[in-house]
């Protein structure tokens, strides 16, 4: 059962991050369904923290990437050198070839380079001079964020924002923990000794059993409804596309993956639904994307079938 | 939670729509009773507010006596129609004192449809049907929202589906109101309202009799013309003709039963119209001088009178015709002469004897001493006044050389007198003169103020002919506040100078639009009888069906809207499937003990929230959850074994 592999993931996780299980287990439900994850926080809510827990965790090559302004595709793609000896050009690996990487900042970056990554991201492949080459698998992106406007930076479009299967909040950490976390020590320190729980094989079986979950008619219905309510609400401007609701219906898989069930719950569907839908809808008469509480309104609007 | 009135909104809404439901009777209930009403609605509004203590049984049961005791006091029965529905009304409203369970408020609710429906033994104007159909909203939104767990969460879609079912309902109180068989009298007699005061006519005139109608403004009749109305100066109706007088009071007297002689009747041109008489208590109808034929249940008589052949005590819409040109009683028999020549005697008014002989002497002929004594009236200072003084005994000498100041009765009285003092047979006539044209419906207001005494003379080869002495007084003479009427009077010598007729303001134009819209209602609605049916059905296209016929058609209608119906109940009711039907009855039941599903709410999620709160079922709650959940959610190979158990183990669930 699933269950023996991402108990053990969650509960050492969860000596990383504390008191965050709930965003632990949509981060694991998201990287099972091959989705990438947008974390949209503040400085120091233990962002980084995180992704390194679940590399270690999961055994995955881990590559961080800090976004600047100046940054280019080739920075993060790689290159093509030509070399003497042979008289041809020589691939050189960006750091996007890793099999999870975290991208720090990801608003500061040039749209330019934004997309680049973002065209990498949802490729699972990079091309270049004409040549395709296929990024490791499984491939996970963590981008974050900083939620507050800030000069110099270009917010994602809402094109992009679609690329990310959710987006999260960490959150400041309940009083107890905080201080749990004040007398413990470094968490990075933690984090990069925790033992690998899975290896790349049975990631990869986990990760394919996701589609194959049980999904029954009477949860597609409640799928579609989900999606028809943000279509037809006037809070929103635009509802959610297909590519949203299929996001939606893998998050939830994963999700009940991550909970070691076959079989989906509408309980799943709701528990993914604000961190999938709230950065794909835009409020009426608003700038920007829609936040998660937006979202919770717009599922609590509609019936769940019996 | 269903079970309690405890959702917010819901009671202050039942008391609410008892007040409406009950306002109308309040207001009719002698004024104690109607306090003990509001003060026991009032209480129960406050026990809910200000959390003063309910009423215990004792005071409940005391109240209750209470109520049966005044109720007796006041109407002497509690029985029949104004003690029973009082009785009714006090109970329903007493009945909120001990408005606690969802059983009590369901027994108010459903009352309260038929207390609405009591009113119509009381008042069927079209404000009551209006005001009815509001407290039936009102009534229906109690009715849902006792009915509903979120009771009055959203207030405006609760009085919207409310509405809807009262609309939704229209059509069939329609096919029904025109469908019903009418049963050709009342299916129970009205206990008669013996204090309720009948203003009208009486069938004797004294002076002061018409004048004491002529402040009253109650519509006495309508009337529709078949083509053009008839010019004002025509519109005498004729009521009750009035040959005997005994020096105060004209009275029919002792009339022989005798008809019309056929050949009057026959040839000239007739007018036809349509009566329809408020409600009152009749003993003879009116029709245009003079009828043609005799309405329906009454009886023709040689003095053109319509004498009902029973006493009507309701509202009447009969067809008449008038005849255009008329001459009438042209033979007149010994005893019939003698009968319109009689005068008291020794009633005092020698003057008037004398006077009346001396001019016919002068005149000649009974014709010109006809107009000798209109000329006088004309002439001499004659007023036509709504105050006229008190007249002494010799009633006719003093208002014909004293006072001079009377309204028509004392001219009808003293010209008939002074008539047959000469030798001309004469007789007086009461019945009403003009009628007030509403052009928004084409027909004619009658109203108890157009009340008139006008006259009848005998003269040879000439018949009965009608004079109006009242319309002889000179128009400078006449009190302001009768011009109106006086000019509708055709006046015999000089054009009225104030004829014209008033130009009619904003305000005189709605109460005839007003009137009109009355009118349709009396017509279509509150004197809807099998006759109107017949009309209305054969407007319809359809055949004249008779009562059991129409029965018949009802019944199968009906039969054909509940097979409708309930197809499509059925077809709902199968689309939810049986797994869904269990889960269903198991919310409900739930929902009974206080646990609502918010709609959002995954069932297993709801399951377990109850589990936790009533730990005892939490295991059946929990093996419940799983067989739904295994059912609706994962791939099982047995699903109708499972759809069994869950119902098993639904039904067998405790709680």
């Amino acid at each position: 059962m699933a269950n023996a592999f991402i108990e053990p993931i969650v509960k050492s996780l969860s000596q990383v991050i504390l008191g965050k299980e709930p965003q632990i287990r949509l981060a694991l439900a998201c990287l099972l369904a091959r989705g990438h994850l947008l974390l949209e926080d503040l400085p120091g809510m233990g962002k980084t923290t995180l992704a390194q827990g679940l590399a270690r965790c999961l055994g995955l090559g881990f590559q961080r990437l800090q976004f600047t302004s100046d940054l280019l595709p080739s920075d993060i793609l790689g290159v093509a050198v030509y070399r003497r000896d042979t008289e041809s050009f020589q691939f050189h690996p960006g750091p996007i070839f890793h099999q999870l990487i975290l991208v720090d900042e990801v608003n500061r970056a040039t749209p330019k380079t934004q997309s680049a990554l973002l065209e990498a991201m949802e490729e699972h492949q990079v091309s270049l001079d004409g040549v395709t080459h296929r990024l490791p698998e499984p491939f996970f992106v963590i981008a974050t964020q900083n939620p507050a406007y800030q000069i110099g930076t270009f917010p994602l479009p809402e094109s992009q924002l679609d690329r990310f299967m959710m987006r999260i909040e960490l959150g400041y950490p309940d009083p107890r923990m905080e201080r749990e976390l004040l007398k413990g020590r470094n968490r990075r320190e933690v984090a990069a000794e925790l033992p690998a729980c899975l290896d790349k094989a049975s990631l990869q079986a986990l990760q394919d059993r996701v589609p194959e979950l049980t999904v029954s008619e009477l949860l597609l219905d409640y799928i579609l409804a989900l999606v028809a309510h943000t279509r037809s609400a006037p809070q929103v401007a635009h509802g959610l596309s297909p590519r949203a609701g299929l996001a939606l219906l893998r998050a939830a898989q994963g999700y009940a993956l991550v909970h070691g069930r076959d079989y989906v719950l509408p309980e799943d569907v709701q528990a993914v639904f604000p961190a999938v839908a709230g950065h794909r809808l835009r409020p009426q008469g608003a700038e920007g994307h829609g936040d998660q509480a937006l979202a919770q309104r717009l599922m609590q609007a509609v019936p769940v079938p019996v | 939670m269903l079970e309690s009135l405890t959702r917010p909104g819901l009671l202050p809404l039942l008391l609410f729509s008892q007040l409406i439901v009950s306002a109308p009777h309040l207001w009719r209930l002698p004024a104690w009773l109607s306090g003990l009403s509001l003060a026991a609605l009032l209480w129960r509004y406050l026990a809910e507010r200000r959390r003063l203590p309910m009423a215990g049984p004792w005071l409940g049961g005391l109240l209750a006596l209470l109520a049966l005791g005044g109720v007796f006091y006041e109407f002497r029965t509690i029985a029949g129609r104004e003690a029973g529905v009082a009785l009714l009304v006090l109970m329903s409203c007493l009945k909120v004192l001990e408005l606690r369970k969802r059983r009590d408020a369901v027994l108010l609710v459903n009352l309260g449809y038929f207390l609405i429906g009591t009113n119509f033994l009381f008042s069927q104007t079209m404000a009551m049907a209006t005001y009815m159909l509001a407290a039936l909203w009102v009534n229906t939104l109690s009715q849902i929202a006792l009915n509903r767990l979120d009771a009055c969460a959203q207030p405006r879609e609760l009085a919207r589906s409310a509405g809807r079912l009262v609309l939704l309902s229209l059509p069939y109180v329609l096919v029904l109101f025109v469908l019903f068989p009418r049963l050709p009298g009342p299916l129970w007699r009205m206990p008669d309202s013996g204090g309720r005061a009948v203003t009208g006519m009486s069938d004797t005139m004294t002076p002061g009799d018409v004048s004491a109608l002529s402040q009253n403004d109650n519509i006495a009749f309508r009337v529709r013309f078949e083509g053009e109305n008839p010019p004002r100066g025509e519109l005498y109706w004729r009521g009750l003709v009035l040959a005997a007088y005994d020096g105060l009071t004209w009275s029919a007297g002792y009339t022989p039963l005798r008809g019309v002689p056929k050949t009057e009747l026959d040839g000239g041109e007739t007018r036809h119209y349509r009566i329809a008489l408020e409600p009152g208590r009749y003993r003879w109808l009116y029709a245009l001088d003079v009828p043609a034929e005799a309405a329906p249940g009454t009886r023709l008589r040689g003095d053109y009178q319509l004498l009902l052949e029973r006493p009507l005590n309701d509202r009447l819409n009969y067809p008449m015709s008038s005849l255009k040109g008329y001459r009438i009683g042209l033979e007149l028999t010994d005893v019939a002469r003698l009968r319109f020549l009689a005068l008291p005697k020794g009633d005092g008014n020698s003057r008037a004897r004398i006077w009346a002989q001396a001019e016919f002497a002068a005149a000649g002929s009974p014709e010109g001493f006809v107009q000798r004594v209109l000329r006088h009236v004309h002439d001499s200072p004659f007023y036509y006044t709504l105050n006229p003084p008190i007249l002494g005994e010799a009633q006719i000498d003093d208002f014909w050389f004293n006072q001079r100041r009377g309204f028509c009765e004392h001219y009808a009285g003293s010209f008939v007198y002074l008539m047959r003092a000469a030798g001309v047979p004469a007789r007086v006539v009461v019945g009403y003169q003009g009628g007030e044209a509403n052009p928004y419906g084409n027909y004619l207001i009658v109203r108890q103020s157009d009340a008139h005494a006008w006259t009848e003379v005998w003269l040879e080869g000439q018949g009965w002919k009608r004079i109006d002495p009242t319309s002889a007084i000179a128009a400078s003479r006449v009190e302001s506040r009768l011009e109106r009427r006086f000019s509708g009077l055709d006046p015999l010598f000089d054009p009225a100078s104030f004829g014209e007729a008033a130009v009619p303001d904003a305000w005189a134009d709605l109460a005839l639009y007003w009137d009109s819209l009355n009118s349709r209602w009396n017509t279509w609605v509150v004197s809807f009888d099998a006759e109107r049916q017949a009309e209305a059905l054969s407007n319809l296209g359809l055949p004249n069906w008779s009562g059991a016929e129409l029965g018949y058609v009802l019944a199968v209608l009906l039969a054909l809207v509940l097979a409708v119906g309930g197809v499509l109940l059925l077809r709902e009711q199968r689309a939810l499937d049986t797994i869904a039907r269990t889960f269903l009855h198991l919310e409900r039941r739930l929902a009974r003990r206080g646990f609502v599903r918010e709609t959002h709410e995954p069932p297993a999620e709801f399951l377990a929230r109850v589990a936790r709160a009533r730990p005892a079922q939490a295991e059946a709650l929990v093996a419940i959850a799983r067989l739904y959940t295994t059912l609706r959610y994962r791939n099982s190979s047995k699903p109708l074994l499972l759809q069994r158990e869950l119902r098993r183990q639904v039904a067998r669930l405790s709680i």
